[in-house]
């Protein structure tokens, strides 16, 4: 765990050892948030395409969520109550658990959208009465959802991109992925051009003088 | 309450699959439709699950198939604390008439009209026995036809597929189904998964089988059983 603006403040305080960006001058904090935001969101999802256990590190608890039905679908869903990180073929994308906040006994699994299109009418959606749920249309939705169910509120985990963290919070890093995120980010802004310090609309530059 | 170690959950047995083999959280519904699949499988072709249950005869002689029914083996009254089996008889009139979408019988067309007594059973090798109450199959419409209706309460026996839809993922199996279960869920996914190696089929295929043979092995007659049998049938030849 590292503060966000310590982190921030360490990639800016390396590049400026750097020889090569020296010459730079001032990076705007801003753009070095962009780019850590760019590779700690990508080391996080590759972490956990290679293994799902692996988003635990990442989560965050969020509780209570409410669950709320769809007047027109009636598909019972839960808004999110903070942007998650978006994992493509991983049916739980960012949302690694949902429990019950009443009842250990009700359970939630994540389901994949092709698997909640083909599940109508199979045996196992009659016999089985665990609760499915997948990200989709920017919320939870939820499938097998009954309304006694849905009276309780849920408790979800969550992985947040690195732009949902504010300055104060900690942001989660594992050991081994430190290194790593500080090459990569470095990696990148050494590459950048420095920032435009001209004003064009000043007609006594130099620039627009010799025009 | 009885001890259930022997037994467990369909739930419980998809969890702890997941557990064993590091399964995602995703994997649950399809591990669980298989495990639904692998019962049925194990249920028909290698081991009988017999359920004996109590059905209820309707005013027309109907009685509804369970959700589990796969095989019938025989239905009866009770008779002084013994099971008397119906007699099966297939050209038993099944069809029923509808009015107002009601169901009823029409006795014009012979639906519903009793079974004169001792009509049936005179040819060959008949065991003479009076038969009082038949009954017919209709797969198709997954009903048993009752002719007369001697009493409302019956006794089922069949081999169940081993997955009540009434108890739903708490429908329990035995114990000793559960390798040759898991063997087959492996099996299975080898044999539909797009990525993996299909040399490796035949490998899972032959644990599946060798854990089916060890089940019917449970199932073989014991020692004592087949002596019984063996002196049950001799007789003393004096010489």
């Amino acid at each position: 765990m590292i503060q966000k603006k310590k982190l921030v403040e360490l990639i800016k305080h390396r590049l400026e050892g750097e020889s090569e960006t020296k010459s730079l001058g001032k990076l705007h904090p801003v753009i070095i948030e962009y780019n850590i935001g760019r590779t700690y969101n990508t080391l996080v999802t590759d972490a956990i395409r290679r293994n799902v256990d692996n988003a635990d590190t990442f989560a965050i608890e969020y509780s209570p969520v409410a669950i709320e039905q769809d007047d027109s679908t009636e598909i019972y869903y839960s808004t999110l109550p903070a942007n998650i990180i978006i994992i493509p073929k991983k049916a739980e994308s960012g949302v690694v658990t949902i429990q019950s906040m009443t009842s250990r006994g009700i359970q939630f699994v994540p389901i994949t959208n092709g698997q909640w299109k083909v599940m109508d009418g199979l045996e196992v959606d009659s016999i089985d009465d665990v609760v499915g749920y997948t990200f989709k249309n920017g919320r939870v939705e939820y499938y097998n959802m009954t309304s006694t169910i849905a009276l309780s509120a849920v408790r979800m985990e969550l992985v947040l991109p690195f732009e949902e963290y504010d300055d104060d919070d900690d942001v989660p890093i594992p050991s081994g992925y430190d290194d790593l995120l500080f090459e990569q980010v470095v990696k990148k802004l050494i590459g950048l051009p420095d920032s435009d310090n001209l004003n064009n609309n000043n007609s006594l530059n130099v620039t627009n003088r010799r025009r | 309450m009885a001890d259930t170690s022997g037994w467990i959950t369909i739930k419980n047995l998809t969890k702890e699959i997941l557990f064993e083999t590091d399964k995602e959280l995703s994997d649950y519904k399809k591990i669980m439709h298989y495990v639904i699949n692998g019962i049925r499988d194990l249920s028909l072709y290698h081991f009988d699950l017999v359920k004996t249950v109590k059905v209820t005869c309707d005013d027309l002689g109907i009685i509804d198939m369970p959700s589990d029914y796969v095989n019938f083996i025989s239905l009866s009254m009770a008779d002084g604390g013994l099971m008397w089996t119906l007699t099966r008889r297939d050209d038993l009139i099944r069809t029923t008439s509808t009015s107002e979408d009601d169901e009823s019988l029409d006795s014009d067309i012979g639906e519903g009209v009793e079974i004169a007594d001792g009509t049936a059973y005179m040819g060959y090798m008949t065991v003479g026995a009076k038969n009082d109450g038949y009954f017919t199959i209709d797969e198709k419409e997954q009903r048993f036809i009752v002719r007369p209706i001697l009493t409302e309460t019956l006794f089922l026996q069949y081999i169940s597929s081993g997955v009540d839809s009434d108890d739903g993922n708490a429908t329990t199996i035995p114990v000793r189904i559960k390798d040759a279960l898991k063997a087959y869920i492996a099996y299975k996914e080898i044999l539909y998964s797009k990525d993996t190696d299909k040399r490796l089929v035949d490998l899972y295929k032959r644990e599946y089988r060798e854990e089916v043979s060890k089940l019917r092995f449970l199932g073989l007659p014991t020692a004592d059983e087949l002596r019984d049998m063996v002196y049950r049938n001799a007789q003393r030849i004096n010489r």
